[in-house]
């Protein structure tokens, strides 16, 4: 982390962003967001990670001041700016659609900013093609951006953004707008510039996979409220609740009720079957039982604890097969994978290990 | 290949040829007559017509009185439609309906009833003297009509709802993120209008000059009826030309100097908006 000399030289780990509280309604009872508090260190990289609607793009606008906040403090630094207007911020934001002025080129679009600073000439000269050169663009200055692709608009955006040298870089969805291939250099690209540049940022995703592999911390949101804050590990390992898990992408999400039995946590599911999770929750009560296709095995058909079950689906995805399986466990088949080399088919059974079952809160 | 593409050709001349008679039998004759009656005198080629107006005061100072009431109409618009457009694009939709409406309403009034209208909101006894007499803020009524100022007035709100529509068809394409965009860069809103949204509304701005200025160039019934005879425009001076004097040849020499005026400002607006096109894209 480049940032992390000055984090320790202040002696207190420096708060780069922080917001308490903050609540956004819209008209009379529409509450965008609920009490979202959170923080991001020097040069820390943190995603609002959630589907459409959960707040995550009210969040960012309202850091940027476009939306003033119903209640609540956002602090920049040490500097309180909820009531401060977006010009005056130093934040830079990249849309999902780029924004470039289209009457501009793409070396006066940078300028832009440094322009609003009345920077002198010599200065915005340079440290534009500073910024273009960073996003790679060197020798497109001349273009309009009509005359460019999406990614090399993206670019720009960036360029534009980054160049102001922010306190905070704010990116909504960026990658969304480009295709598979693009999105996965983009990402590296904008991994790498970030790194470089060491401004803190946030960015924006419904993506969860863009959202892992950025970030130093994501914070899953729904509902206008954070549901889950962590690293990327910690959310991957560990996720808090049943729309954590769903969200990020676990397959198998069993509904059951956990039960106190001879000591011993216990869920019964929905089907009358009985799992014993090696970490059982925290309490009895409706719950779910959350395993990944990966963690469930094929077993010999004597195996202990071993569930029968008939495989409905094979999907050949060349590492590797996807198979749906229905079993007695659960109504909705179970989702299993398994080395592309053995394709099965017909009754398996199947082990599924305690230690790899995660009870969550069936919210 | 030829016929496959001819076909449809020469079915599409055949189905329009009697618009293309009835156009070129009562619109583009008479006008060619008139063109061509504007350049004879009794017969023999001459420029005696345009000689004839050069040498009327009247008729000078009609042109260039039309020319201050288009130029004057088209400003007024401009800076009347520019917040209109704006207010209409940022209000809430029903508020921006209602805005809208108000303003396009002069569209659908009959042009009399609309100008009686401002007759009785600006004459000696009108409304609006009679406020101003009440406030103390003037001894007399002022001349507002029957002269230029009542035509530009008139004028005005009658052309706006052009000039507001033009630029509200490309500002609402305009992605709001722009002006965020900007907001976020370090512009505040009076530096992003001139920055962001005035370039970006200039080709709507042009068409709506366009219309605005040809549209008023060519006005008859408000300069008729809130001018009168005593302050023609090119208009209304070719009506008294053809109904009063009966000077069929001046009538058409006025007609070419309207029809060169419009010429002239479509060809300026359109190397404008290609020097703008190239830029814009």
């Amino acid at each position: 982390m480049p940032n992390d000399g000055a984090t320790k030289a202040a002696g207190t780990p420096v708060k780069a962003i922080e917001l308490k509280g903050v609540s956004k309604r819209f008209g009379s009872d529409v509450w965008a967001m609920r009490d979202v508090s959170f923080t991001a260190g020097q040069g820390e990289f943190v995603s609002l990670l959630g589907p459409s609607g959960c707040g995550k793009t009210t969040t960012l606008r309202t850091i940027a001041g476009f939306e003033m906040p119903t209640q609540g403090e956002i602090r920049l630094g040490d500097v309180e700016v909820a009531n401060l207007p977006p010009w005056k911020r130093d934040i830079g934001v990249v849309f999902q659609t780029y924004a470039l002025f289209p009457f501009l080129t793409t070396a006066e679009n940078v300028a832009f900013g440094l322009k609003m600073r009345r920077r002198p000439r010599q200065e915005i000269a340079e440290r534009v093609k500073g910024a273009l050169s960073i996003v790679g663009l060197t020798g497109l200055e001349d273009r309009y951006p009509r005359q460019m692709s999406g990614g090399q608009r993206q670019r720009v955006a960036l360029a534009r953004a980054l160049v102001i040298q922010p306190r905070l870089l704010l990116l909504d969805e960026p990658l969304s707008n480009l295709d598979a291939k693009l999105r996965d250099e983009m990402r590296l690209e904008l991994k790498r510039i970030q790194r470089e540049s060491g401004i803190t940022t946030v960015f924006v995703t419904h993506d969860q996979e863009e959202a892992f592999s950025l970030s130093d911390r994501v914070i899953v949101m729904n509902g206008g409220s954070i549901r889950q804050m962590g690293t990327p590990q910690e959310i991957w390992r560990s996720p808090n609740s049943r729309f954590v898990a769903d969200f990020i992408g676990v397959e198998n999400l069993l509904s059951g009720t956990a039960e106190a039995k001879q000591g011993q946590t216990v869920v019964r599911l929905e089907s009358g079957h009985m799992l014993t999770p090696a970490t059982p929750g925290p309490r009895t009560g409706p719950v779910t039982v959350a395993i990944r296709a990966g963690d469930i095995r094929f077993s010999a058909d004597d195996a202990p604890e071993s569930v029968a079950g008939e495989i409905v689906d094979a999907d050949y995805r060349g590492d590797m097969f996807v198979y749906r399986v229905a079993t007695a466990v659960a109504s909705q088949p179970l989702v299993v994978q398994a080395p592309s080399h053995e394709k099965l088919s017909g009754r398996v059974s199947l082990v599924m290990p305690p230690e790899k079952m995660v009870v969550l809160d069936d919210l | 290949m030829i016929s496959e593409h001819r076909g449809p050709l020469v079915a599409g001349w055949l189905l329009s040829a009697p618009a293309v008679v009835v156009v070129a039998a009562f619109g583009i004759l008479p006008t060619l007559n008139i063109l061509l009656e504007a350049f004879r005198t009794d017969g023999t080629p001459s420029l005696a017509n345009f000689q004839g107006l050069l040498d009327s005061g009247l008729a000078v100072q009609s042109f260039w009185r039309t020319l201050r009431v288009a130029v004057a109409t088209t400003v007024l618009t401009v800076f009347a439609g520019y917040p209109l457009a704006l207010m209409i694009l940022k209000a809430r939709p029903r508020t921006s309906t209602i805005i809208l409406m108000i303003v396009v309403f002069p569209l659908m009034v009959s042009v009399v009833v609309r100008t009686y209208g401002w007759l009785v909101i600006l004459g000696p006894s009108g409304i609006i003297n009679q406020a101003l007499l009440a406030l103390g803020l003037v001894q007399a009524p002022l001349q507002l009509v029957r002269n230029e100022v009542g035509i530009i007035i008139a004028e005005t709100q009658l052309l706006l709802p052009y000039m507001v529509l033009s630029l509200i068809a490309v500002l609402q394409k305009v992605d709001p993120h722009l002006e965020e965009a900007a907001l976020s860069l370090g512009a505040n809103p009076v530096v992003n209008l001139v920055r962001v949204i005035l370039p970006i509304s200039l080709p709507g701005l042009l068409s709506g000059v366009l219309l605005v200025f040809s549209l008023a160039l060519t006005a008859f019934a408000t300069p008729l009826l809130i001018g009168g005879p005593r302050v023609p425009l090119l208009t209304t001076l070719l009506y008294s030309y053809v109904f009063s004097s009966y000077d069929w040849g001046a009538a058409a020499a006025v007609a070419v100097v309207l029809i060169v005026l419009a010429l002239v400002f479509i060809t300026a607006q359109r190397l404008m908006a290609g020097a703008g096109l190239k830029r814009h894209g």
